[in-house]
């Protein structure tokens, strides 16, 4: 079921979500507040602050206006590291629909997995998690999905 | 509560009601994630007075464990007063994100590969 954003409370929902965000590092946002389809973009340096980047968190989404508020029929969610190079993705997007990505420290990897459909601070909870407890990405248990 | 700080040229002369912290004002040694233990040593507190921050909420921590508490730099940095690093791009500035864009970073499989799955 797509994710519905109120109008009335569009703009304020996204301040939340940046200083949300802003408590893992240096946010880059953006919302083109156009009228028919919304672009937002939130791009966190971990740790920020000058410090050595030790993973990027990169949150985006599309919006389309609706009768009820703000449809969202787009969105990528990843999470990458430097250092060793990793990556943890969740997409939903023209010809694959939903689906992730996962790229374990030092492996490179175009593979989609079935995933569920994901919201934007639940997700950061997630990556949140990997960079808390310093975990590495890891990809067991995860189902190739065909192309859509 | 005593933090190290470092004391600058610019410090001296703003009055202290105008003066913004900075990240480089502090000297204690940065990381991306600090233990309440850390942050007690750093600002010369108890260990329980920094449990005590973080569970009325003054002090940002991520819980990983039953009694085990990490605190991201930034949260520490917005805690001793230095404003969150945010950069807002709106309207006609901010980047627009088409259905090419999203696609981009995935170039798919070879077709020879699609038609064998």
């Amino acid at each position: 079921m797509p994710f519905l954003r109120p109008a009335a409370t569009f703009t304020q929902a996204l301040e939340e979500i940046t200083n949300q965000l802003a408590k893992y590092g240096s946010v880059d946002a953006s919302d083109d507040g156009g009228r028919r389809r919304r672009n937002v973009a939130f791009v966190v340096d971990v740790p920020g602050y000058g410090i050595r980047t030790v993973a990027t968190l990169e949150y985006r989404e599309r919006y389309k206006r609706s009768a009820q508020g703000w449809l969202r029929d787009r969105y990528v969610f990843e999470y990458r590291t430097p250092s060793p190079r990793s990556r943890r993705a969740h997409h939903e997007h023209v010809g694959w629909g939903i689906h992730q990505h996962c790229e374990p420290p030092g492996i490179t990897s175009l593979e989609h997995y079935q995933d569920v459909e994901r919201l934007l601070l639940a997700t950061h909870e997630d990556f949140a998690r990997l960079l808390d407890r310093g975990e590495p990405v890891r990809c067991l248990g995860l189902k190739v999905r065909p192309p859509s | 509560m005593t933090v190290s700080v470092r004391s600058t040229r610019k410090t001296r002369s703003a009055s202290p009601k105008d003066r913004v912290a900075s990240v480089d004002d502090f000297t204690f040694e940065k990381k991306p994630l600090y233990s309440p233990a850390d942050i007690a040593r750093i600002l010369d507190v108890s260990d329980q007075t920094v449990l005590d921050w973080i569970h009325s909420e003054r002090l940002f921590a991520a819980q990983i464990g039953p009694r085990l508490f990490r605190i991201p730099l930034a949260s520490f940095m917005q805690f001793l007063g230095v404003p969150p690093q945010i950069r807002w791009t709106r309207g006609r500035n901010a980047r627009r994100i088409d259905d090419a864009e999203f696609e981009w970073k995935e170039p798919g499989r070879p077709k020879s590969e699609r038609v064998a799955r």
